[in-house]
């Protein structure tokens, strides 16, 4: 029942933030300057035809009305009508939010995994040469650009030892579950990077002082095998931190995952998004706003809810 | 892509005697003093950008197109256009460094204004301080750099605001948890009984004591921010050609590389890399100055 409750007031946190999220969301259309009707419908149309178009848009109406009226179309008419595409604007947006969502998830698998293998590795190994390599390797990765990255890997991978596909999602003549994750390895990897190293670090940190505490020392001199030490007591008093931080290095993840679709020419919601800042196109902007906050709000709750439940010392 | 939760040590030295404690700080020295090289280099090259480089940065020549590197003339060979990349880099590095600098500026003064306030002020104040930046970390950074991109159209503004937005609330929380920390001791207590005033107590007591550690994180943000520039100006909402800047560079050569000049690429994000460590690895050795006894364990 208390983590019910708890659970709850977390969901309750959120409201406010939701609020400002939306209002934020809504200054984007208030605030682009220009006049993305009358550039659009101008040369076809007459002023009059131009007026009612506004009109349809419900453009002449007072902010705070615009506000609802916005905050509505987002659940009746799919986020109001895309300027550019004409359509509404999660009709365009949701199928390539899948695709982002997939490079995402791989992202994220890629950096747990590795992250917290490199950090298991460099912390056991404190001080001798396998830490100070990879401590090297992350200092030096934590350092690159995103984008610049991606293309080594495609210049290395795909390019010169043709292992794994330039880029993409899917081979020209289709292909099932194997050729997907072939598309997946080189942009998943680019788009983790950086996060697998925050999390390599964390990990690293945490087993070295969990490790140098009186207890662990205690149960050494008792002879507990290594592998039931890491296992056991010290990976469980390091899961909930390092749990934490994936969740909150996700948000440094879908930037990066942006970033890799662009190189990578991956088909998700990043390279719209780039496209409709160029075509002022902010009705679709502020759908991608939404979505990518909400995504990212619901994963810090989630995330919140896992920590808890993993740290005993807050269990009720 | 930037990771702003870093700067902090990874070597996580245990000192044991004298000797040890030696050799760690001369290593620290030599990295600063590599660091320091590495960034004067770089600075003053841009600065004397119309001195140093051999070309003007945008003067395209069709018939030098993709000369590879030592060609002669053009030490690091020319781009799609025959423009000369040494001198596209000397002159990039103007760009990027002038927003990196410029950018974390004011985030550093804006989210230390933001900690000072917060933490000298009543419950009611510093909550919503807080509560704000708390919302302020709701927006993944790509997501407000877009929005600025459509409101104030693609151009270096957007990079600059973006950045100050992203990393406001994490400079306002590492300098919010100092200046609470400063606030306990006493002898912020003996300035305030001995009838000091608000301003006087935060400007002339608490700064002196958390400048270092402002000084510290401002210098370990400016490596990540001259990444992330680049990542958003290679994305085409930051600097627009035919400007030169190193994210744009590498963009650029980011359409040649697949028919094989991948030097295009190449020298810009080498550049990007040795210039963001040489940033981190200054910052880890001010802190060492600035802040020794964090120098031990730090999660």
């Amino acid at each position: 029942m208390g983590t019910l409750k708890h659970v709850l007031w977390r969901l309750l946190n959120v409201v406010p933030v939701l609020f400002v999220v939306s209002v934020l969301t809504f200054a984007i259309g208030v605030l682009t300057p220009g006049d993305p009707i009358q550039a659009q419908f101008a040369r076809t149309h007459t002023p009059e035809q131009v007026e009612a178009i506004r009109e349809s848009y419900g453009l002449n109406l007072p902010l705070w009305q615009q506000y609802f009226q916005w905050l509505a179309s987002l659940v009746t008419a799919g986020g109001g009508n895309s300027i550019v595409h004409n359509a509404p604007v999660f009709d365009v947006l949701l199928p390539n939010f899948r695709n982002t969502l997939i490079l995402t998830a791989a992202g994220v698998a890629i950096c747990a995994v590795f992250g917290i293998l490199i950090g298991l590795v460099a912390g056991t190994s404190h001080g001798r040469f396998l830490d100070r390599f990879a401590m090297f390797f992350v200092q030096v990765g934590s350092n690159l650009s995103v984008y610049w990255f991606g293309l080594v890997l495609i210049l290395a991978f795909a390019l010169q030892l043709k292992w794994l596909p330039v880029s993409g999602m899917e081979s020209r003549n289709g292909g099932g579950f194997g050729d997907l994750v072939e598309h997946l390895v080189l942009p998943g990897i680019s788009a983790a990077l950086i996060s697998m190293l925050v999390l390599a670090r964390f990990t690293r940190l945490g087993v070295i002082q969990e490790s140098n505490s009186d207890y662990i020392r205690t149960f050494r001199s008792q002879g507990v095998p290594q592998w039931k030490l890491l296992g056991k007591h010290v990976g469980r008093n390091i899961l909930p931190p390092v749990v934490n931080i994936i969740g909150l290095e996700i948000g440094t993840l879908i930037t990066g995952v942006i970033f890799v679709e662009s190189v990578f020419n991956w088909p998700g919601i990043g390279t719209q998004l780039v496209n409709a800042v160029n075509g002022k196109d902010f009705p679709l902007i502020q759908g991608g706003v939404v979505l990518v906050a909400l995504c990212y709000l619901l994963v810090n709750l989630l995330t919140d809810v896992a920590v808890d439940a993993l740290n005993p010392r807050i269990r009720r | 892509m930037v990771s702003l939760r870093t700067p902090q040590s990874d070597a996580v030295k245990v000192l044991r005697g004298p000797a040890r404690r030696r050799k760690s700080r001369g290593r620290t020295n030599a990295q600063v003093a590599v660091a320091l090289a590495v960034i004067v280099f770089f600075v003053l090259l841009s600065v004397l950008a119309p001195l140093v480089a051999p070309y003007d940065p945008n003067a395209a020549d069709g018939s030098l197109k993709y000369l590879p590197p030592g060609s002669p003339g053009h030490l690091l060979g020319t781009d799609e256009q025959g423009r000369d990349i040494l001198s596209r880099l000397v002159w990039g590095g103007r760009t990027s460094l002038v927003i990196a600098f410029i950018s974390v500026t004011l985030s550093t003064l804006l989210g230390s204004a933001l900690a000072l306030l917060a933490g000298f002020s009543g419950d009611r104040v510093s909550g919503a301080i807080m509560r704000t930046i708390d919302v302020m970390f709701a927006f993944p950074v790509i997501v407000v750099a877009v929005a600025l991109a459509v409101i104030l159209g693609p151009g270096t503004p957007v990079v600059i605001a973006a950045i100050v937005f992203a990393s406001v609330p994490y400079v306002a929380r590492v300098i919010f948890a100092e200046v609470k920390q400063q606030r306990g001791r006493e002898y912020v207590e003996a300035s305030i009984s001995l009838g000091a005033g608000f301003s006087s107590v935060l400007f002339r007591e608490v700064l002196p004591n958390v400048i270092g550690q402002i000084v510290v994180y401002g210098t370990g943000l400016v490596g990540g921010m001259i990444v992330f520039s680049s990542s958003l100006s290679a994305l085409g909402i930051g600097v627009q050609p035919p400007t030169a800047d190193w994210g744009r560079m590498i963009s650029e050569g980011a359409k040649v590389i697949i028919s094989g000049n991948i030097f295009v690429a190449l020298f810009p994000g080498l550049v990007v890399l040795v210039v963001a460590l040489a940033f981190n690895w200054l910052g880890d050795g001010l802190r060492d100055v600035f802040d020794p006894n964090k120098r031990r364990i730090r999660a």
